[in-house]
């Protein structure tokens, strides 16, 4: 209750997404008919998801021998955080890709402890100045106007007022990190188990930096992200960015072992293989962060609905990940995130299906 | 299929330049790759090698010089080709950019400022 009334109190939270939601939106419908091949992708990737979630431990096994690298299973976020803080050891400075996988094992907090570690992104690096939460998966700090950026950028140094002025700052700040970093980490939007490649889509040309100049490189990939070819995760990475709103990404990396680097993937669980038969059609989502912005609830709440994972497609994962809580109470079920949904995942379904699980369990 | 690839790049906003000499002088640090391939249809650029992904991603000014021969139809066909030639690639659409406070765009956030493709 506290976060409902928080958030309606902040006009900032919903005027950063309905700007968002206006911008992207038309994006979106654009990219649709500019590349109309783009829902045959969606639906190639749609059934490619649903035959991993069926045989998981089938396809973690092939993803696992793609490697050529050191590889890991993390069963659970504590896992997975231990075995990323023994790679990374301590004194180390380490660059961050933005990361919903990270955020959900709270990485970069447990890093912090005996590290310096710096999200990369722009947004993402203002989140963390100001000891915040993403406000949306791949716009997270839609929420701080250019005055509010500035002031907290000031913490590192970065001098200026204008949102050109503060990326120029950031940039100049970030790249002496870049250089010096010890220790890359990224997440994954799609694994390619035929392969072993790693696809990330980006804009900003920090996760390329980030995955390519440190001598150490992790990657943690959630076993919702194994698909089995390159094509799939071509097809995956481009029906993210072009659902999101930004077509073609400007930036796409695909990464695999090189000599001269030490590479680690992790994969993680974290309750993907046990989620319940009514969750199975979530682990089809490609967090393209759609349904979150088509949301009428989401444009007052922003990710404060939520815990990690916020909105729509946020209910699905908190329950697969964390556990079912009371938060699904505040859908309107209006059907409009199943309505936008490239993987047509039923959401209003799942959300009903929770309620009933919340109620039982109370 | 010429005439769509460049029609992509103009709407991913790249500058398409007729040599590269001229830019070279315009600019420090430009770093000048050949595509391994292209796709017409999206304007995605394939690129690689691992010191060309270090060193295109800490370039002021990214120049792509694109072989005729090297454009496909498609970005799947794109890619196809790209693997078949280097085992470690990557692919760049545009110089680097951010929208990340108040939706403003701004150019040349961590990567190239600039990125330009010539087309032989």
């Amino acid at each position: 209750m506290k976060n409902i009334y928080r958030a309606i109190k902040n006009e900032s939270i919903r005027d950063g997404i309905l700007r968002t939601w206006g911008n992207l939106s038309q994006a979106v419908e654009r990219n649709l008919e500019l590349y109309p091949f783009l829902t045959d992708y969606a639906e190639d990737v749609r059934q490619a998801k649903i035959e991993v979630a069926s045989n998981y431990d089938r396809w973690i096994a092939r993803a696992t021998e793609s490697l050529g690298c050191n590889v890991y299973f993390a069963e659970d976020a504590e896992e997975a955080r231990k075995i990323v803080g023994e790679i990374v050891g301590s004194g180390k400075i380490v660059v961050k890709a933005k990361s919903m996988v990270s955020e959900e094992i709270h990485l970069r907090e447990y890093l912090s402890r005996n590290n310096e570690v710096w999200e990369t992104d722009l947004g993402e690096l203002i989140i963390q100045l100001a000891n915040d939460k993403p406000m949306h998966m791949v716009v997270p700090a839609l929420h701080y106007s250019e005055r509010q950026a500035a002031e907290i950028l000031r913490k590192v140094g970065v001098k200026g007022q204008s949102a050109e002025e503060l990326a120029e700052g950031v940039r100049n700040f970030m790249r002496q990190k870049f250089l010096a970093a010890h220790v890359g980490i990224s997440g994954c939007n799609a694994f390619s188990a035929e392969t072993g490649r790693i696809f990330l889509i980006e804009n900003e040309g920090n996760i390329r930096l980030s995955i390519n100049l440190p001598k150490t490189y992790i990657a943690i990939v959630s076993i919702d992200k194994i698909l089995p070819s390159d094509e799939h995760c071509l097809k995956s990475i481009m029906v993210q960015s072009a659902f999101f709103g930004t077509f073609p990404p400007t930036y796409i990396n695909v990464k695999k072992q090189v000599e001269g680097q030490d590479m680690h993937v992790i994969f993680l669980d974290n309750g993907r293989i046990e989620a319940a038969s009514f969750l199975r059609e979530q682990l089809n989502c490609v967090r393209c962060g759609r349904c979150q912005l088509e949301c009428p609830v989401f444009h007052i709440m922003g990710n404060l609905w939520g815990a990690v994972y916020g909105g729509p497609m946020g209910m699905g994962w908190t329950a697969i990940t964390d556990k079912i809580n009371g938060e699904c109470f505040l859908s309107c079920l209006c059907g409009r995130c199943k309505e936008v949904c490239p993987m047509r995942i039923d959401m209003p379904k799942i959300i009903r299906e929770l309620r009933k699980r919340a109620t039982a369990v109370r | 299929m010429i005439g769509q690839f460049t029609e992509s790049l103009k709407r991913n906003s790249v500058e398409i330049l007729d040599d590269t000499e001229e830019e070279i002088k315009k600019t420090e640090n430009v770093h000048i790759s050949e595509a391994l391939s292209a796709a017409a249809d999206t304007g995605i650029i394939f690129l690689g090698g691992f010191d060309e992904a270090r060193k295109s991603g800490l370039a002021e000014h990214h120049i792509v010089i694109v072989r005729k021969n090297a454009i496909c139809e498609t970005t799947i066909e794109a890619y196809r080709l790209a693997i078949s030639k280097s085992d470690y690639v990557f692919a760049s659409t545009s110089a680097s950019k951010t929208a990340d406070i108040e939706g403003k765009l701004i150019w040349g956030m961590h990567g190239p400022r600039k990125f330009s493709v010539v087309i032989k």
